[in-house]
């Protein structure tokens, strides 16, 4: 066991170098210096003085893998740099102030959509072929196909442009939570009770349901304590890669909600090609996604041991 | 008694009959399947309706897209207008259509793109191992092991808006997914016996790969492409809608969304018909998918 938690730390740690590497490639290979150096229009206003104490004070002037090892060492300090769009904030000053915002939002609707799309998926299981059923499979389509910035604009035209139940922006209170909360959590919900759904299916298939049913245990017990523990190994493999979906969504439920988090702030920062910004949430949301499979992986060979030995 | 008896000559004469026949091309076999299917039929004329809009854009699009026209400024739906104009006038029913040939468009080429090269890797790393398995395989791992939106996004932050960069974005995210399934059945299909045989007459690796390998994986990589290109559609209308993606005045849906989502309160309309569309189409492609892998792996 431990072998295998640390063959698959060993590889996550790698797969965010890698992303790290690639981030910080990419912002080095981007046409337009964000600073403006060759920009001509500026370099008239700049005196040669001002240009070079620019290139030295972001170490321009230095060879990129030089300029990547100082970027990493700092970044694993927690020194993040200065935002390029809000010049006098620290990065990493920025990410902490949005930050619960998002992990309030998140992690609500990650908790909710794992609690009842694995109570969805299993009732439409046992109830098969009945009218639960059917009402879970149209959510579970609904949730999975249409996206969730489509979505958010059904709920605000029903909720808030004609009812007038629920208030479109902001946050802080929980009127004003439900719309994102929803919105962000149907996707993983559809996707895991699906999952769920036709995990409980194929386990209530085994031989061995059969036998408890053969010695007259009651369809109560033989579900709670025969079927779901192995039917739901499994949903918690795709529940890490579900979850990663809460953060893409964030982009999206933040910006139209006006949501003060990190997901709002992530889609500013494209807007602004603020570089220190976008490489820093990068990194954050890929260190998370990473945590994620990695907890989801580690979990899946503590409960399943045949995993371990792959 | 003479039920069972009937019931059994029946099966005996279909049998002979299934003799006497030569045997039915599987591809024919699965697409009885999938039509069988009615949600999956209902996707699948639902999606060529779409391709077809979207070929026939210039001749069915009752008004230029991108023209503005300050006399007919947000318009709700009215016969010269069937889905009314926006706030510059546009005629809300033409960029839609117009909408459909772009997403079509994104979704198609950048699946077929990604395909291609994911199956050449693929195969490749499949085939030969070693190095070249290792080193395509851990980028892949990477690229895995994050949500291809997050990558589009950074691509798009650095190379800026537009459709080629879009496109070259999706589809750079995209390769993974089937590079990884076909070097998975190119590793099992190896250890065939018929591999073997085809090996043993002298066969070079590009003709078994060619012939005998990939028609094998075309199934799955169908599958893997009916969920590529709703993905691809998304992330365009998606990102355009945050304002990443394309640049106004493009008949995009995502743009349409963020036009109207701006004047959601005061012109519904605007934002309402391009958010169905999407929806409609995203739905079409889900149950398409879904019939698609019942129809061509039934033991799934």
């Amino acid at each position: 066991m431990w072998q295998y938690i640390t063959r698959r730390i060993l590889q996550s740690l790698f797969t965010l170098w890698m992303l790290s590497v690639i981030t910080f490639g990419i912002a080095k290979v981007t046409p337009g210096s964000p600073l403006g150096l060759d920009d001509p229009e500026l370099a008239v206003k700049m005196t040669p003085e001002m240009r070079q104490s620019l290139i030295t004070a972001y170490d321009l002037d230095k060879p990129i893998p030089w300029q990547y090892g100082k970027w990493l060492f700092n970044a694993l300090q927690g020194e993040l740099g200065l935002s390029l769009s809000l010049r006098n904030e620290h990065v990493q000053d920025i990410i902490a102030r949005n930050w619960p915002v998002s992990a309030q939002l998140g992690l609500s609707a990650g908790v909710l959509s794992i609690g009842l799309g694995i109570f969805i998926g299993v009732l439409a299981a046992v109830k098969r072929n009945t009218i639960i059923d059917y009402a879970s499979m149209f959510i579970s389509v609904v949730g999975t196909a249409v996206p969730n910035f489509v979505l958010a604009i059904g709920m605000i035209l029903l909720f808030a442009v004609t009812l007038h139940w629920l208030p479109v922006t902001g946050w802080g209170t929980l009127d004003r939570a439900i719309m994102p909360i929803f919105v962000l959590m149907l996707g993983p919900l559809a996707g895991i009770a699906r999952y769920a759904r036709a995990s409980v299916l194929e386990v209530i298939k085994q031989d061995y349901v059969r036998t408890a049913y053969a010695k007259g245990l009651t369809q109560r017990v033989i579900i709670v304590r025969h079927v779901l523990k192995n039917a739901l190994i499994p949903v918690i493999t795709i529940s890490g890669p579900m979850l990663a979906g809460l953060l893409t969504g964030s982009f999206f439920v933040e910006t139209m909600f006006t949501v003060p988090g990190i997901g709002n702030a992530f889609v500013s920062s494209i807007n602004t090609r603020d570089y220190p910004m976008i490489m820093a949430q990068t990194m954050l949301f890929g260190s998370l996604i990473v945590f994620l499979n990695l907890a989801a992986d580690i979990l899946y060979g503590i409960a399943d041991p045949r995993i371990r030995f792959n | 008694m003479s039920e069972a008896r009937t019931e059994k000559q029946s099966k005996t004469a279909q049998d002979a009959a299934h003799l006497s026949r030569p045997p039915d091309n599987p591809w024919i076999k699965a697409f009885r399947r999938l039509l069988r299917n009615r949600a999956a039929a209902a996707g699948l004329i639902i999606i060529l309706l779409f391709l077809l809009i979207g070929i026939l854009a210039d001749v069915i699009s009752p008004y230029d897209p991108i023209k503005v026209d300050f006399a007919a400024v947000r318009q709700a739906p009215t016969l010269q207008h069937l889905m009314g104009t926006d706030k510059q006038g546009r005629d809300i029913l033409s960029r839609i259509i117009y909408g459909t040939r772009l997403s079509m468009s994104i979704g198609f080429l950048s699946q077929i793109m990604a395909v291609t090269i994911g199956t050449i890797l693929g195969s490749v790393a499949g085939y030969y191992g070693g190095k070249a398995d290792t080193l395509i395989m851990r980028i892949t791992d990477v690229f895995y092991a994050f949500p291809s939106l997050l990558f589009i996004i950074i691509l798009m932050a650095a190379f800026g808006r537009g459709f080629v960069n879009l496109l070259v974005a999706i589809t750079f995210s995209a390769w993974v997914g089937s590079a990884r399934l076909v070097r998975g059945q190119v590793l099992q299909l190896k250890e065939l016996p018929f591999v073997e045989s085809a090996r043993a007459l002298g066969a070079s690796d590009a003709h078994i790969i060619l012939r005998h390998m990939l028609p094998n994986v075309l199934s799955t990589l169908m599958i893997a492409i009916s969920f590529g290109i709703p993905g691809a559609i998304l992330a365009e209308s998606g990102l355009s809608f945050l304002g990443i993606g394309l640049v106004p005045p493009t008949p995009s849906w995502g743009i349409m969304l963020n036009d109207g989502f701006a004047v959601l309160r005061a012109v519904p309309h605007v934002v309402l018909f391009p958010a169905l569309v999407i929806a409609i189409i995203m739905i079409a492609f889900l149950f398409l998918g879904d019939g698609l892998r019942d129809a061509l792996d039934p033991r799934g």
